[in-house]
């Protein structure tokens, strides 16, 4: 009688605990799960934030030369300025010799009509400064007036995905062309 | 035995909850860092690019005098300047030559906001300028928050009369 009790009450208490255990199990489990996929999220999050810092320094800097390279090497077309295609939007385009235009254009820096930046980014805002305004070689007379021509580039630059991303830059490029 | 066995499941479960939570700390804590050096690298960038413009304004400053044949000693006295475009609000012209160069260099001012359009950025800029055989020395200097400061040096040679 003694050995058939003892087994039969072990039996009894374990299927009792087995309803609290899920219970406690499913608690602890859901706890884990939730924490997990926060912490997940603010990881991923983090991830993709770096990921586009990286991407928005790399393409800005790419412009960047772009826009140094052909202006050291371009002097400005200061005829497209009073008629041609930087009449419209004097500053936000920029118009050099033999050919080379920047233009502000559908949220993008366009070189030649080809974009700068993917579509990842959004030039918020550009703004080139050209100094002197009008050609300083065409009355060699006036002394005064021949100074080197330079820009001034200003740039705002934001992350389509995470719009928080911005970006502000600014330099000066002096024209390398001399005459 | 099969009680003592129920029991250690629970630790287990305390122990892997522990070893989970902070391989996620670990984890995060290590991104947070490379994201804020990835801030710190944004920051030396703008700076380069603010230390470039300064080195070019200078070399623009050459140039125009150049071309209006003036003497290069004119422009570059030594000392410590700020130097910044026309288009900014700074009122005198260059130090000793009352001359139009579409640039304007006035003594440092550690004061001096430094805009990209209408914000101003938490960035200074100093403009050394240091006597060297055949030319001038021009070290521009970015500084910027985080201990930020971007130093870049060109030797601009006197030309040949």
């Amino acid at each position: 009688m003694e050995k058939m009790k003892l087994p039969s009450r072990l039996h009894i208490k374990l299927q009792g605990s087995t309803l609290i255990e899920l219970l406690v199990a499913t608690v602890i489990a859901g706890i884990i799960f939730t924490s997990a996929m926060g912490a997940y999220f603010v990881f991923a999050k983090n991830t993709q934030k770096m990921n586009i810092w990286r991407e928005i320094q790399k393409e800005t800097h790419f412009s960047m030369i772009r826009m140094a390279d052909k202006i050291r090497s371009h002097s400005i077309d200061f005829s497209e300025y009073s008629s041609g295609n930087c009449v419209t939007d004097v500053n936000r385009n920029l118009c050099l010799n033999n050919g080379y235009f920047f233009k502000f254009e559908n949220e993008n820096l366009k070189m030649n009509g080809s974009p700068l930046f993917s579509k990842e980014f959004k030039v918020e805002r550009i703004h080139f400064q050209i100094s002197p305004n009008q050609d300083p070689f065409t009355n060699i007379t006036n002394k005064s007036l021949q100074i080197q021509p330079k820009v001034q580039i200003q740039m705002e630059i934001s992350s389509r995905r995470i719009p928080d991303i911005k970006f502000l830059i600014r330099t000066t490029i002096s024209s390398r062309v001399y005459k | 035995m099969k009680t003592k066995n129920k029991g250690i499941t629970l630790i287990e479960t305390i122990v892997a909850v522990v070893v989970l939570a902070s391989a996620f700390v670990a984890g995060e804590y290590f991104l947070m860092a490379a994201l804020s050096a990835n801030k710190a690298t944004k920051t030396r960038f703008v700076g380069t690019y603010l230390a470039q413009e300064c080195l070019e304004l200078a070399r623009n400053v050459r140039d125009s005098s150049w071309q209006q044949k003036l003497p290069g000693s004119c422009a570059f006295v030594p000392g410590q300047f700020l130097i910044m475009p026309d288009n900014t609000n700074i009122s005198s012209a260059l130090p000793d030559c009352k001359l139009d160069l579409g640039v304007k260099i006035v003594p440092f001012d550690p004061t001096y906001e430094i805009k990209i359009f209408t914000d101003s950025i938490p960035f200074s800029r100093k403009m050394i300028v240091s006597a060297v055989p055949d030319g001038t020395k021009i070290e521009c200097v970015a500084t910027g928050p985080e201990n930020v400061e971007i130093s870049l040096t060109e030797i601009l040679t006197e030309w040949k009369k």
